[in-house]
């Protein structure tokens, strides 16, 4: 530990030396008297002092929990030689809040002895933290000299969105060879019913529509949807987001892409992940619980880094989005770069669906008129947005405070019953 | 007006937390003694380790009120602890003080001898006020 005097020992000194020179030069030794105490406590300090090593360790109860959660932080100290008092202190990030404990608390600490300090921390938001930077300073009994050190011991904690509500899912256009739980319009096995059509030898008897068999008087079977899995996209818009006090867009797209991957994943799907911003990140689609752990662990590493280069879709691997694949973006529709490039991938053939994360509950209209003015002006050119990616053939629902993802995600579904895709 | 200056000093002291004033209050506090030591002339003052103790009190609690504690919340018995300590440091200044006045007044002679030793100390504290403040800056 690094050691200082404190302005204390100085002060004492310095009194010291000027009382004894007073009464020098004064001949007064009463002037000795008052400066003795003060060469009392210094001398004591400097001579009772014994260098603090304290050994600190931090333990986090669990390293993964979800946003909301509560968890157990313990700070071991252990000090061959008595420390008269140690300010301990954990840096925590502000999305950990403190609710049990103190931090920081001051210690005394006997040799030998070790001292347990827990904590309980509220996770606040998701993100993927390391806990365990921790402060010390050491007091000597007089508080003559002070030393202080920075430990470096961290410990990981990965804090995953809330999860969102979601019942029912975005069927893709098209679905791929393997076995599913999504109904394919192609015909194969599965258990629901696609067309009749008349017996041919190989056929299962468990399939022939008796009903249908006794009507026309020969044997028909029943053929039906066969059951893959599709490949879905999850596309993020990370260029920029709206934010208030304690939530922003990103947030709430985070959890959203955390939900679907979720769900989807469950229904063997493959799942990939596009992070679209100021700094690109991707996951290639993929199926299974370490896929799902990919993706949630990429979505806590999603920032905003402001960045003004212009990007279109060229800059995303081929293989992160492949063909007939279902991209579902979620995006706050602030940065043109985001629009353009969804537009981009719906020309360029993608089945595509938007879920706008909407600032409107971030933004303030503001209390001048011209202010209000620029808000509906840029109400209008959202609506006009929306506007272009309909036409399109792009659904795009809105996710706000009065509209969860569920009914965005069912607004979505109504406008694909109602449209299909066009091919030249 | 030394005594006044001293108060001054220590009040900005405790609401600005700012340690750097406190040696000029306790040293006006001092000054504002050997003034009224200048003026008696008389016999020794056989209240200086009273003056001294209760100094030596005002400065322990002066630097504990505005000492950096990292906004920490101290556990309990460490207040206790630093009171009992405070108090055992001002009672051993009144103790000492009353042994340095006793000596003094055996020896009001004086003497080349006690001169050299006065000189040595205070010698002695300026040297590690010197050197205090070159390992600080």
């Amino acid at each position: 530990m690094r050691r200082a005097a404190t302005p204390k020992l100085g002060a004492y000194a310095g009194l010291t030396a000027l009382g004894l020179i007073a009464s020098l030069v004064l001949g007064l030794p009463e002037l000795v008297v008052l400066a003795a105490p003060f060469a009392l406590v210094a001398a004591a300090g400097l001579a009772l002092v014994e260098q603090p090593s304290p050994d600190v360790s931090v333990e986090v109860e669990r390293e993964r929990a979800i946003e909301g959660d509560e968890v157990e932080v313990t700070l071991r100290l252990h000090s061959p030689v008595d420390v008269e008092q140690l300010d301990v202190l954990l840096h925590l990030p502000d999305e950990l809040a403190v609710v049990e404990g103190q931090n920081p608390l001051a210690v005394r600490l006997a040799g030998g002895e070790e001292r347990e300090l827990e904590l309980r921390l509220r996770c606040e938001r998701w993100g993927a933290y390391l806990l365990g930077e921790v402060a010390l300073r050491a007091h000597d009994r007089f508080r003559v000299l002070r030393y202080e050190s920075h430990l470096d011991l961290r410990t990981p904690l990965k804090v995953y969105p809330r999860p969102e509500a979601v019942r029912e899912l975005l069927r893709p256009w098209e679905t791929q060879v393997f076995a599913g739980n999504q109904v394919s319009r192609e015909k194969g096995e599965g258990i629901e019913f696609a067309d009749l059509r008349p017996f041919v030898p190989g056929d299962r008897v468990r399939r022939i529509n008796w009903r249908a068999s006794a009507r026309r008087g020969e044997l028909w079977v029943n053929e039906l949807h066969a059951e893959r899995n599709a490949d879905v996209i999850v596309f993020l818009d990370s260029f920029t987001e709206a934010r208030r006090e304690d939530e922003s867009t990103l947030d709430r797209t985070v959890r959203g892409a955390a939900a679907l991957t979720e769900r989807y994943l469950e229904h063997k799907d493959r799942v990939g992940l596009v992070s679209f911003g100021g700094v690109l990140n991707w996951l290639l689609p993929s199926t299974g619980l370490v896929q799902l752990y990919r993706v949630v662990d990429s979505l806590l590493d999603t920032e905003i880094i402001l960045n003004y280069a212009w990007k279109d879709i060229d800059i995303i691997p081929r293989r992160t989005l492949p063909p007939k694949a279902l991209v579902i973006a979620l995006t706050p529709l602030l940065d043109d770069r985001a629009a353009g490039a969804l537009l981009d991938l719906r020309a360029r053939g993608f089945d595509l669906a938007v879920v706008e994360i909407s600032p409107i509950p971030f933004v303030e209209p503001g209390r001048r008129e011209h202010e209000r003015l620029a808000y509906r002006i840029w109400e209008l050119k959202r609506q006009a947005l929306r506007g272009r990616y309909e036409r399109a053939g792009i659904p795009v629902a809105t996710w706000d405070d009065e509209a969860p993802l569920v009914s965005a995600l069912e607004e979505v579904r109504a406008f694909r019953r109602h449209a299909r895709p066009v091919r030249a | 007006m030394v005594g006044i200056a001293a108060a001054v000093f220590l009040l900005a002291a405790l609401a600005g937390r700012w340690a750097g004033l406190l040696p000029w209050a306790l040293a006006l506090a001092g000054a504002e003694y050997a003034v009224f030591l200048v003026i008696q002339q008389d016999t020794i003052d056989a209240y200086a380790p009273l003056y001294a103790a209760g100094l030596l009190l005002v400065a322990e609690l002066a630097y504990w009120s505005v000492q950096p504690l990292m906004g920490s919340q101290a556990e309990d018995g460490l207040g206790r602890r630093r009171t009992s300590l405070v108090v055992a440091a001002v009672v051993a200044a009144g103790g000492i003080g009353g042994v340095i006045l006793t000596m003094a007044e055996l020896s009001v002679g004086g003497g080349l001898g006690l001169e050299l030793l006065g000189v040595a100390a205070a010698v002695a504290s300026l040297a590690i006020v010197g050197v205090l403040a070159a390992r600080q800056s």
